[in-house]
């Protein structure tokens, strides 16, 4: 019987297998040398252990697998005999990579001791490195969410944007962006659909609102109006359901389909996929569900919470007076953007009506984020900026503890140890340091990407995706390696330079060629920190010029109220239509009035600063649009009692009153100061006529001051006012005036308009405080994290000034001792420690500013109020610097004061 | 000091107390090994015989300690000594080498030192 003796099946025994895989452990040479013997011994074994039994054999298998593990292991990690008889017969080790291994465990062991005899600065070296590294990632992950991830769909780099554009407007203050991003009427959507060839699919929408209304309160929903198209262009995929269909779902066909998007379906419906095909009521109308859209689509288009065709025909809502608020085609395999644009152009230039608009084409992803690309660019640049001050404080901490062992250094050198291992053990040390902080940096990310989220404005596209992702985690990791090797190595082989053998026996001597690499540190950080505090000053005092604002009316007592009463319940071939409309709102406007906190309420069309928008070609009488240009304003239908309400000064002529508040009183306007002075020059506007939307000219019964109603940054220049009785029905927003607590009236709102009727949702209520918050929020937010960048590199850069005068101090410590032995004060000494510290604060500040002139051209696009070369940003900021490093400097200074003449002497 | 010979050959003159102590088990093969060349197996046994069965090393054991003698030039191969067996044809038998020899003298003596050195004492108690 032998052991080796195959199973009957033919293949070997399972411990015969295990013996070969142990045997692949050793090295090819010990295989050869001795798996032959080691296989024969093991048969024998075995055979005798096989007489006592299986027990007996499984033992002995065991004892023999753990025996050939220990031989594998044996071989690569000599034992103490084998080591110790090794060096005496003054032999290596056979294998370079495992004496490498086993110093490098050395080499850790012994930075781990170094560091714990150090403790703070090995933690300063490190968190100066993750700040940095966490920032920078964290700063990326937002980036690459909103600017660089392709969009959520199939061949996504095919989307474009489809704009017609409206030269005229070029350079106009509000309405600039018309110029290439004008809007497309239904028609020209229909047209450009029949007639374009470059495009695998286009399509137009819209956003609009509309009441749900069911068992409980009604609620305003937003709603997405899409043009047949749209979805196809996309080739989005429905989660449950189908899309819609023009065929199916064109609602000039009486049908009434809805998709739910996947937000609303997962938040009202719990993401039940027996919605598809319910009922649901909008507008008091019933629609049916016919799918659910994917979450994508927000991105796409924009976020809304159901969807429904518009086709040519589509007649209710009036629908088809409006424009749709973008368009998006999926370009052909082989067409370029420049095609499409060309083509496009082509088409609506043959529209008759069309005048002189051209098109735009734009990649539909870089269209979507145009409007935070500048600024995430100019804080990612920010984060990096600080990424290279904190790599800066780390070679800075890493360099001077290397200095204060040039003696240790020198002695191993001088021991015989070469360069390259002083070096292996300085970057050990260093790539510790830099591991801990990179691993730090990483976990940091975390954190900091959540407060960027936490901070970030509204309406930023997919920053909510941003997440620490493999991506992201990548290029943090690679971000710190990079950073860590630059700046672990760099010091590592500058303080393994040859000629530190000379510092042997001067371990206080001035080494300058190294201090003054220390000096080009601290001054390049405190450059640095300049440029990051002044663009951070730059926008603090843009978000101060913001605060300073007059917006022109009266924000600390205002709220703007929003509700969407159920005016589809009034029937639209009722003769008296319209005054049935009119009497229900009064009835809700003075019930609101009739609240104690209310003082007043007014109505208006469009709300201050939340984005809403209507203007309006208007033609002044005299005017001639060939020679003096086209005029567009800002249109607003207001009540009568407006301009008392919010507050906004009349300066010339009269305001409304109740002879304008009536349908059919005399067409009265009032324009702003802007267009008056546009139209009239110096001349009173008072008593002119101006038509628009072709009706009868109106009588300018005043002129209202400039208000910003449509950003803080600047006036809207062009605007007029109409008696919103005069446009039809008196409806839409309500702006209240309460001499109570802004915030506390909207529940007494809410109870008073669902006592008045349960049908009209209270959409909104918002302070106007809090809407002039709202719309700095972009301001605001990078204003705050430039100036935590501008502050924690300050941290970084004052903390290298320090650091660098300590160590100064030290080494001169026996040439404070001469100077106070002969006869030098304390000031004096002071002074001579100080000077050095201000010396480099000065050179770093003035480098900084320097760079700060040419570096704020980056941010001078998000100033308000401020040049971007604000002396008293730069001066300041100077300053700051400058005070700070005194600060930094004081601590060494005061010590060396202390120096005692004869304790320096004899050290 | 300075330039390392990357040789894995000792150098001239390592004399044999530059091995000493000895571990157990290499002392037990060159033991083995003193007597006649032996193969793997026939070491096993031997040193089962020489320590009455205390000492039983495995396979591995067995082999890492030879190949430490081998590198270090305490025993070699015996060429052409191996004789056929009934499966692997030959097997690999060793021998000491002049250096093994000399060091198992110098462990011996040692060792010897140590139990004349220790004759005063006894595992009962201490004498004085």
């Amino acid at each position: 019987m032998s052991a080796s003796r195959p199973r009957p099946d033919g293949r070997p025994r399972l411990d015969q297998r295990l013996l070969h895989a142990a045997l692949r452990l050793l090295t090819a040479a010990d295989r050869d040398l001795y798996a032959e013997g080691l296989s024969e011994c093991y048969r024998e074994r075995r055979l005798e252990a096989e007489s006592r039994g299986r027990s007996a054999v499984l033992v002995l298998s065991l004892r023999e697998l753990c025996g050939l593990a220990r031989f594998a292991l044996g071989r690569r990690f000599p034992s103490r005999w084998s080591r110790r008889t090794a060096r005496s017969l003054g032999f290596q080790p056979k294998r370079p990579v495992r004496r490498t291994m086993a110093q490098l465990l050395s080499d850790l062991k012994f930075s781990l001791r170094a560091f714990a005899r150090r403790p703070s600065m090995t933690v300063l070296a490190a968190l100066s490195l993750a700040l940095g590294v966490g920032a920078s990632t964290a700063m990326f992950s937002v980036v690459d969410s909103v600017l660089v991830r392709p969009l959520p769909f199939p061949e996504p780099e095919e989307l474009v944007s489809v704009y017609p554009t409206t030269p005229s407007l070029e350079g106009h203050p509000t309405l600039g962006g018309m110029a290439e991003r004008a809007t497309f009427s239904l028609p020209e959507v229909w047209t450009v659909r029949e007639q374009q060839t470059v495009f695998d699919g286009f399509g137009a929408f819209r956003w609009s609102s509309t009441t749900l209304s069911g068992d409980g309160p009604p609620e305003q929903l937003d709603r997405g109006l899409l043009t047949p198209g749209v979805l196809e262009t996309l080739r989005v995929v429905p989660i449950a359901g189908r899309l819609l269909d023009p065929q199916a779902d064109d609602p000039a066909d009486g049908a009434r389909s809805v998709m739910l998007s996947e937000g609303a379906w997962r938040g009202r419906f719990a993401g039940d996929p027996s919605v598809v095909g319910s009922i649901l009521v909008l507008d008091d109308e019933p629609h049916t569900v016919v799918g659910v859209l994917p979450r994508e689509i927000e991105v796409a288009i924009f976020d809304a919470d159901v969807w429904r065709l518009i086709t040519g025909s589509s007649s209710d809502d009036g629908i088809l007076d409006h424009n749709v608020s973008g368009a998006i085609g999926r370009l052909r395999p082989d067409t370029s953007v420049e095609q499409a644009r060309a083509e496009v152009a082509r088409i609506l230039g043959a529209i008759p009506e069309h005048g002189d608009h051209g098109a735009s084409v734009f990649p539909r992803l870089e269209d979507q984020t145009r409007a935070v690309r500048p600024a995430l660019l100019v804080l990612i640049a920010g984060a990096f900026v600080l990424l290279v001050v904190g790599c800066a404080n780390t070679a800075l901490i890493l360099l001077g503890q290397g200095l204060d062992r040039r003696q240790e250094l020198a002695v191993r050198g001088a021991l015989g140890a070469g360069r390259l291992r002083l070096i292996g053990q300085l970057v050990v040390e260093n790539g510790l340091v830099t591991g801990l902080g990179a691993a730090g940096g990483v976990l940091l990310a975390a954190g900091v990407s959540r407060v960027l989220l936490e901070l970030a404005p509204a309406g930023v596209p997919r920053l909510e995706e941003a997440a620490i992702d493999g991506r992201v985690l990548l290029f943090g990791i690679a971000v710190a390696v990079l950073s860590g090797t630059l700046f672990g190595l760099a010091p590592a082989f500058w303080l393994s330079r040859p000629d530190l053998a000379s510092a042997m026996g001067s371990t206080r001597g001035s080494s300058d060629g190294r201090s003054r690499l220390q000096d080009a540190l601290v001054v390049g950080e405190l450059a640095l920190a300049t440029i990051l505090l002044v663009a951070a000053a730059l926008l603090g005092r843009t978000l101060i010029a913001l605060d300073g604002v007059d917006p022109g009316f009266d924000s600390e007592q205002l709220v703007a109220v929003r509700v969407a009463p159920p005016f589809q319940r009034f029937d639209r071939s009722d003769e008296d239509w319209s005054g049935a409309i009119d009497g229900y709102f009064q009835n809700l406007v003075d019930e609101i009035e009739a609240l104690p906190a209310v003082d007043a309420v007014a109505v208006t069309s469009v709300v201050p600063l939340t984005g809403d928008r209507a203007n309006n070609d208007v033609v002044p009488e005299g005017w001639d649009p060939e020679v003096s240009g086209e005029l567009i304003a800002e249109r607003r239908f207001v009540s009568v009692d407006f301009f008392e309400t919010v507050g906004t000064r009349i300066v010339d002529g009269r305001g409304f009153d109740v002879r304008d508040d009536r349908a059919d009183a005399a067409p009265a306007m009032i324009v702003s100061e802007g267009l008056a002075r546009r139209v009239y020059g110096d001349e009173s506007a008072v008593g002119r006529r101006i038509s628009f939307w072709g009706r009868d000219p109106a009588t300018v019964m005043g002129v209202a001051e400039d208000v910003r109603d449509e950003s803080l940054q600047s006036p809207t220049d062009y605007a007029f006012y109409v008696p919103a009785r005069q446009m039809g029905p008196q409806t839409g927003n309500l702006i209240v005036r309460t001499s109570s607590d802004p915030a506390q009236l909207g529940d007494d709102i809410r109870q008073r308009v669902y006592a008045f009727d349960p049908d009209v949702p209270v959409t909104s209520v918002t302070p106007f405080v809090e809407l002039i918050g709202d719309s700095t929020s972009d301001q605001r937010y990078r204003a705050r994290l430039m100036t935590a960048f501008g502050i924690v590199a300050g941290l970084f850069a004052m903390l290298g000034v320090y650091g660098l005068t300590a160590r100064a101090v030290v080494r001169r410590t026996r040439e404070m001792g001469i100077r106070v032995a002969l006869g030098a004060v304390g000031p004096q000494v002071m002074r001579l420690v100080l000077r050095r510290g201000l010396i480099l604060a000065a050179i770093g500040a003035g480098v900084g500013l320097a760079i700060s002139v040419f570096a704020t051209r980056v941010v001078e696009s998000f100033l308000f109020g401020v040049s971007r070369l604000d002396p008293v940003s730069l001066l300041g900021i100077a300053l700051v610097i400058a005070v700070g490093s005194l600060l930094a400097c004081l601590p060494p200074s005061r010590r060396a004061t202390r120096v005692d003449p004869t304790v320096a002497l004899r050290e | 000091m300075r330039r390392r010979r990357e040789s894995t050959r000792p150098s001239k003159g390592a004399g044999p107390e530059t091995f000493l102590p000895l571990p157990h088990l290499p002392f037990h093969v060159l033991l083995a090994l003193a007597e006649e060349p032996r193969h793997g197996w026939a070491i096993i046994r031997a040193v089962r015989q020489i320590t009455s069965g205390r000492d039983n090393p495995s396979s591995g054991s067995l082999y890492l300690a030879m190949s430490r003698l081998v590198e270090r030039g305490l025993i070699e191969e015996a060429p052409g000594a191996g004789i056929a067996t009934d499966r692997s044809g030959r097997r690999k038998t060793y021998r000491l080498t002049g250096l093994g020899r000399e060091v198992l003298e110098a462990e011996t003596a040692r060792l010897a030192t140590l139990v004349r050195l220790s004759e005063g004492f006894s595992t009962g108690g201490k004498k004085r």
